[in-house]
């Protein structure tokens, strides 16, 4: 008989159908399985990331899926998010092989100031960058991740910024050569990834409905 | 006021939801990396990886990469469609079976559009089915309260939609909260009767709202109690999984010769999912609230079997000690059932068998149904029962179904004595009037 704490038990009973052995300790071979994930992940994230503390909510597991991972859901006391972060754990040859998205929280912030800075300095008028990265990332890309070799695709996260751009300081209306610009200027500093650039109206327009053009240009080809 | 969007581009959306890993990472919808992009540029960012989607590989429960690349170039021409924002993709952080949503914004007519993908694994059974004795359940809950926290400031539709629980999710918000306009649930299971009896206030209020859209063979929609106006369309039987198929997102999508996608309304839904439909709701409804959730488990992991058509894991979850005492319930309940509507249990079989299943079980049905006082008294000893079956001249392939499967004598005897008990059509398997 295993003893499980509440937030375990909580989350089991989410996935599948054993209340009664949950309740009681005792697992069959599939609970048990997902029971050695959820604490792997759970012994994973704080190593990887010290300064932070994790909390895992749930899983959508890869049963009746084509997923070859299940994918735990989790969030973070000191990131203020509504949405959760997503794991993924694989379990091959007895070993667990974990990804996480949670990289992305330790270089946003830097990333998002070099960025803005950047073109800043080059006259765009920026209103917002948001920085987003597409792939989940092992064990050897905790806290210590240096922002610039994510930047240069030096370690391959799949870079997405979104620049939000201000039309009445602007001084063209042709937003696809603004675009065209942007993009070589980034492909100088050596960035790599994808750029969204967005043209609102002006500053204070809401980021939906202010919207006068949009594109996305790829740094890599 | 009415949604903006059409039924063809409110199918095209949940479908979208169900887009995962379409050529690389790119290629998820729900990602929140998509936000701030369009519809339109997802559709052309997956394209441009058009070459690295592979056309036979599935990429959601029953959904190739042709089948995918069709939706995006169906979804190429409409502008309206591509125009659209994504603006919030979210991920749920306190429900344990997770879930996925996003918030979109059509800049056209100024129309918010909250969608809800149904969830994809087995997981979700638990959920599906904890709404035969929860009233919410958690997925609801958590549905409402991100739905909640969407800042809908000057926007003058607000429609929300989904596939599946997705579709479920829809509809109790919209009972929940009379600030939208328009839902249109796809495949969606209904309400229990409980649900129905504490919320019928609300539900008088915004049912108007509701508009289910169904494949006419979806066996989702058919769990519990409808709410809303409803709307069966033809399916397009791809076959390759079998009757789970009709239940894809995309079983509904038809093409023509240049691509584009229309749906088509069906007279009516498919007469085995209608007769299934009233005997499930009247089963239900004999079992009492406290007994609930045994049951509610063991439809559960008995539809989460069925849907892989493997006739020995369906066979080991019915005699599962877990689960046979309720199993034995609901096939005593078939049976008895079948003596006042036989086309009941002919549909039954005729789904199984559309399943892929071993026609034996069929048999071992007709067989409990016709033997019943003999399991009673000799099901304890299998060996003679197979006996006196061959002496019966019964059907070989019975025979060799039991013999591979002695472990479902015991749950054969309690049906046999469950039966006894029972009293069919004495609930009403129609929905209930709210």
């Amino acid at each position: 008989m295993l003893t499980l704490s509440e937030s375990e038990k909580k989350i089991l009973s989410g996935i599948t159908f054993h209340t009664e052995e949950i309740e009681s300790g005792n697992l069959c071979d599939s609970d048990m399985e997902l029971l050695t994930e959820m604490r792997g992940l759970a012994e994973y994230l704080p190593e990887k990331y010290p300064s932070y503390t994790f909390e895992i909510t749930g899983c959508e597991p890869k049963e009746g899926t084509i997923r070859p991972y299940n994918e735990w859901y989790y969030k973070s006391k000191q990131i203020d998010r509504d949405s959760a972060f997503i794991a993924t754990v694989e379990n091959t040859d007895d070993a667990l092989e974990i990804k996480d998205d949670f990289y992305g929280e330790v270089i946003r912030t830097p990333i998002k100031e070099d960025i803005s800075k950047l073109l800043s300095d080059n006259g765009y008028p920026v209103i917002d960058v948001v920085v987003s990265f597409w792939k989940y990332l092992g064990k050897d890309y905790g806290e210590n991740l240096v922002p610039k070799q994510v930047l240069s695709g030096e370690i391959q996260a799949d870079n997405d910024f979104k620049i939000f751009l201000d039309a009445s300081k602007l001084n063209t209306t042709d937003y696809k050569s603004v675009a065209q610009d942007v993009a070589e200027l980034f492909k100088q500093q050596h960035i790599s990834g994808e750029i969204y650039l967005v043209v609102l109206r002006n500053a204070n327009v809401d980021p939906a409905r202010g919207r006068l053009f949009s594109q996305s240009i790829s740094l890599n080809k | 006021m009415k949604s903006n969007l059409s039924i063809e581009e409110i199918v095209l959306i949940n479908n979208l939801l169900y887009c995962e890993n379409l050529g690389g990472p790119k290629g998820t919808f729900l990602s929140t990396s998509q936000e701030s992009r369009t519809i339109g540029d997802f559709i052309e960012g997956v394209l441009d990886n058009a070459a690295l989607i592979e056309n036979d590989k599935e990429y959601s429960t029953g959904v190739t990469g042709a089948e995918y690349k069709q939706i995006m170039w169906s979804i190429r021409p409409n502008e309206h469609l591509k125009n659209i924002i994504i603006l919030q993709v979210h991920y749920e952080s306190d429900g344990a079976g997770g879930g996925r949503s996003a918030f979109l914004y059509d800049p056209q007519f100024n129309e918010a559009i909250v969608a809800f993908k149904g969830t994809q694994s087995d997981a979700e059974w638990i959920d599906n089915v904890a709404g035969l004795y929860m009233v919410p359940t958690d997925f609801q809950t958590n549905a409402l309260n991100w739905f909640r926290s969407l800042d809908f400031t000057d926007i003058d539709t607000i429609t929300v939609t989904g596939h599946s629980k997705g579709g479920n999710k829809a509809k109790y918000i919209t009972i929940m909260d009379d600030r939208i306009d328009s839902c249109y649930s796809f495949d969606g299971q209904g309400f229990s009767d409980e649900f129905v009896q504490t919320f019928s206030q609300e539900i008088k209020n915004n049912n108007h709202k509701i508009f289910n859209i169904i494949e006419e063979s979806d066996f989702v929609n058919i769990l519990l109690n409808d709410v809303g106006e409803k709307q069966f369309y033809l399916g397009t039987n791809c076959g390759r999984l079998g009757f789970a198929e009709n239940h894809c997102a995309n079983a509904v999508v038809f093409y023509d010769d240049i691509g584009g996608m229309s749906v088509w309304e069906a007279p009516c839904q498919d007469k085995k999912m209608t007769d299934l439909d009233k005997m499930l709701n009247s089963f239900i409804r004999s079992i009492q609230m406290s007994s609930r959730e045994n049951i509610a488990n063991m439809l559960g992991a008995f539809i989460v079997n069925a849907k892989g058509g493997d006739t020995d894991k369906l066979v080991n979850t019915i005699s599962d000690q877990r689960y046979s005492d309720s199993a034995a319930q609901l096939t005593a309940y078939i049976l008895k059932y079948k003596t006042k509507k036989p086309e009941m249990v002919e549909s039954v079989k005729d789904i199984m068998q559309q399943n892929g299943f071993n026609t034996g079980m069929v048999g071992a049905i007709n067989f409990v149904t016709n033997h019943s006082l003999l399991m009673r008294f000799i099901g304890k000893r299998p060996r003679l029962v197979l006996f006196i079956l061959k002496l019966r001249r019964s059907p070989e392939t019975l025979i060799t179904f039991l013999k591979k499967h002695l472990e479902l004598f015991d749950l054969l005897v309690l049906i046999s004595k469950k039966m006894i008990r029972i009293r069919p059509l004495y609930n009403t398997g129609d929905d209930l009037y709210y």
